[in-house]
């Protein structure tokens, strides 16, 4: 059971997080909110979101699955402008999603769920921890854009860096560790990612949020960042690219 | 151990011909497996996950496969088909394709065997709703987490075709290598032959040494491979062979079967050690019912039989309900069966098959209750030292519907020899009787194109016997008389499913052909004799230099060997023995 209501840019932002990776996606309804486990189709980049209660402006909500098409509701909240309120309520008996936004309810059927299980998430730990602006991480990523498809994550005690090389061009993005929020590490860790992935992560994180980034050496990478207002929480974990 | 360093043994093996050689890779191999995860290995480089009389199959078609590989290459789905046709091998689609965008691994971890095998057997656990996509999920998880070379081996498991060129008897060897010597292999082989299961071989070897195969024992519920019949021309030879005496069963014409009783429960396993329990639920219930003991194994062939006349029928009407899994009830009905019982292998926990046939033979009779009813009897069977009476017993059985006789020694040395085919017995056929050797069951593997009043369809079809040691099909005869007209039309359409761009790599052609199949479809031939080719591969080299072995004037009996898989089919060798055979009988 759900019934619940939202800002607009709250419910954008959540699709935007969700819709880097998976076309289709299954959420956990519980009291206390609404969360999400989902891997691309190329088991490349896993998300992990938990959206709490305080995210909405009302909440009820029980033990459900909704099985959601994403790229339908980021048509749907385009019908919303900022600042609006969207009602959504979950007709178990359809099994549709009734969403309410001003003078418009859209009745959206629901996605079959048997097929749609949460996947593992690996537990690995990452020996390098850092906080930057999610606005340096964009920089960097346009630097290496127009370079290579891959993006290399280098970091040790005193700084991380960007860094793409393509065939005949390179480029390397540092910011010593004065430009950082954080930074701890031990020893120097480089990983390679690709950088369409990464490039999309980075670009569903709201400018002027926090970002912490777990790096290792060969390893997968860690993005986590708070949304909605520090009521929701999204973890990103993409695979390496192993140069063999 | 890591798969892949299994995959690289793989590599090796596919880059030789040479038996020997691969045979050591294999015992390499075995040596880098510790005893937990040999099981696994010793199935998996055999292509599968379990052993054969498993019910549980992967249960994952090609089509499904390849779009995983598609999403996990991040490549559109007809990219991927269109490679497929070019290639024929999913493995070798799967290496280019992951070659191209992947070797990346979300969990950071690198695959093992048993990871592997967890990961598959999980992919096979998977039913009913939402299985497809939880398939394909679990699948892409472990394709992400390959190496382009481990992929490739693992889409062929997925697939079920292997095919490395490592047979059964060829791991049979390297296991008795790796654990005792090479002069163990029987051994080891008669251990794989009573447990049909060379993953609990390969383990009770690594566990407990080559003492630890006799405590393997015949149980109640494990398939033990069948005895096979040798084949001679003329029952005057097969007496000479037998020394002078023997005993002669009806060869009906049925599906071969064994029941394993346990205390009232009967379960049925087909030649092919597949479960067919389900199809044949009659046939279970009779064989409970007419059972006086507790438990055992009991051997025998199923026969469709005409209610009307009580007369055998063709296989065919048996064959069609077998894989049947819906409106068995109807089947039932419409094509009741008897199954004629022939040997007993185990009884109240004793092991018979070390017995002589004729006390099994008398033992299975004084167990079997044949005034209980019409699905359970026991086989028409005569012992005599006269060819006259053989010969008579022989067209007594043509007539009653049979195939022929099966002698069978009764000697003292007359054991059952599980999944080995010996002297002790020896087929009889009625087709010996032409001038032709044996009907044959070969695999469609190509296709000429027809011309005239056969535009459309196929002018001949390239026929071929699989080398089971090779674990490759060699082509054997152009076969393009036997058909109705309205076979020849349908055949475009039988065969579609099963049309590649090219040669499947298993198959060895030096004919052309302007289709390629995947083996798949077999079908029942008679021919006139076999001969020299320099064309056909069959027996390459084994005669004579530069040559293989042909059959000449091949006619298509109308059956279409439905079930028989391709690596049922006739082997080369089984040529090669027609072949020397017909050599005797004319000198």
């Amino acid at each position: 059971m759900l019934k619940a209501s939202a800002k607009a840019d709250i419910l954008k932002q959540i699709v935007d997080v969700v819709s880097t990776l998976v076309d289709e996606a299954k959420f956990n309804v519980d009291a206390d909110g609404i969360s999400l486990k989902a891997v691309d189709p190329a088991h490349v980049a896993m998300i992990e979101l938990t959206l709490g209660k305080g995210a909405f402006e009302n909440y009820e909500g029980e033990e459900t699955e909704l099985g959601i098409d994403i790229e339908k509701l980021k048509e749907i909240l385009k019908l919303a402008h900022a600042g609006d309120s969207v009602r959504l309520e979950h007709n178990e008996d359809k099994n549709q999603l009734i969403i309410k936004i001003g003078a418009v309810t859209r009745r959206m059927s629901l996605v079959d769920t048997a097929g749609m299980s949460d996947p593992k998430v690996p537990n690995i730990e990452l020996p390098t921890t850092m906080k930057l602006k999610a606005e340096e991480l964009n920089y960097g990523i346009k630097a290496s854009e127009s370079v290579s498809d891959h993006i290399a994550l280098v970091a040790d005690e005193t700084s991380f860096e960007m860094s793409s090389e393509g065939d005949s061009d390179s480029v390397d993005y540092k910011l010593p560790k004065e430009k950082l929020l954080q930074l701890e590490a031990k020893g120097k860790v480089r990983s390679l990612f690709p950088l369409d992935y990464f490039s999309n992560m980075a670009k569903a994180i709201s400018s002027g949020s926090e970002v912490k980034l777990n790096l290792g050496n060969n390893y997968p990478v860690k993005l986590e960042f708070e949304i909605a207002g520090g009521n929701g929480h999204v973890r990103y974990l993409l695979a390496p690219r192993v140069e063999s | 151990m890591l798969y892949r360093d299994v995959a690289e043994f793989y590599e090796k093996v596919e880059a030789t011909t040479k038996r020997l050689e691969i045979t050591a890779l294999i015992v390499d191999m075995l040596g880098r497996a510790d005893c937990s995860e040999i099981a696994n290995v010793v199935h998996m480089t055999h292509g599968k996950l379990f052993p054969d009389f498993h019910p549980e199959k992967i249960g994952m078609a090609e089509k499904m496969a390849l779009r995983t590989l598609a999403a996990v290459s991040r490549t559109g789905l007809e990219k991927v088909e269109e490679l497929y046709r070019e290639r024929g091998d999913i493995g070798i689609v799967g290496e280019e394709m992951l070659g191209r965008a992947s070797g990346s691994s979300l969990g950071g971890a690198e695959l093992t065997v048993n990871s592997v095998h967890a990961t598959l057997t999980q992919i096979t656990a998977e039913s009913g709703q939402g299985s497809q996509e939880a398939k394909v999920n679990l699948l892409a998880g472990l394709l992400a987490s390959s190496t382009p070379v481990e992929a490739k081996y693992i889409l062929r498991i997925v697939v079920g075709k292997m095919r490395i060129g490592v047979a059964a008897m060829t791991l049979v060897e390297a296991l008795a290598v790796r654990f005792a010597s090479k002069a163990d292999k029987d051994a080891v082989e008669r251990a794989f032959n009573i447990t049909s299961d060379l993953g609990t071989v390969a383990r009770t070897l690594c566990e407990e040494g080559l003492e630890g195969l006799s405590r393997l024992r015949l149980k109640v519920n494990v398939p033990v491979r069948s005895m096979l019949a040798e084949r001679l021309p003329g029952i005057g030879q097969i007496l000479e062979k037998m020394g002078g005496r023997a005993a002669f069963d009806y060869k009906y014409d049925g599906l071969r079967m064994q029941a394993h009783i346990n205390d009232g429960e009967v379960r049925l396993f087909s030649r092919q050690l597949e479960e067919l329990t389900e199809q044949f639920p009659e046939v279970a219930s009779a064989v409970a019912s007419v059972f006086r003991g507790r438990s055992g194994i009991v051997e025998g062939e199923c026969v469709p039989v005409d209610t009307n006349t009580g007369e055998l029928l063709p296989f065919q009407v048996v064959s069609r309900r077998r894989g049947r899994k819906h409106g068995v009830t109807a089947a039932m009905e419409e094509f009741p069966v008897t199954l004629f019982l022939f040997d007993l292998l185990l009884y109240d926990g004793a092991d018979y098959t070390g017995i002589p046939f004729t006390e099994r033979r008398r033992k299975l009779e004084s167990v079997i209750d044949t005034g209980a009813g019409e699905r359970v009897r026991t086989s028409t069977m005569i012992i005599t030292d006269s060819e006259k009476e053989a010969e008579e017993f022989f067209t007594q059985s043509l007539e009653s519907g049979c195939e022929g006789i099966v002698a069978k020694s009764v000697a003292q040395e007359s054991v059952y020899q599980a999944g080995a085919r010996g002297w002790l017995w020896i087929k009889y056929k009625k087709d010996y009787k032409a001038e032709m050797i044996d009907t044959v069951d070969l695999v469609i593997v190509g296709a000429l194109a027809g011309r005239g009043r056969r535009s459309g369809t196929y002018g001949a079809l390239l026929m071929a016997t699989y080398n089971k040691d090779r674990d490759v099909f060699e082509t054997v005869t152009k076969l393009g008389t036997g058909f109705d007209d309205e076979t020849l039309a349908a055949l475009p359409r039988m065969l579609k499913p099963h049309l590649l761009g090219a040669k499947d790599p298993s198959v060895e052609s030096r004919a052309d052909a302007d289709f390629w199949f995947r083996p798949a479809l077999v079908l029942e031939v008679l021919g006139a004799e076999i001969t020299h080719s320099p064309v056909h591969t069959c027996c390459w080299n084994e005669v004579r230099k530069d040559a293989g072995l042909a059959i000449r004037f091949p006619r298509f009996t109308g059956k279409f060997r439905e079930d028989r898989g391709p690596y049922d089919a006739t082997t080369s060798k089984e040529i090669l023995e027609m072949y020397r055979m017909q050599l005797k009988k004319s000198s």
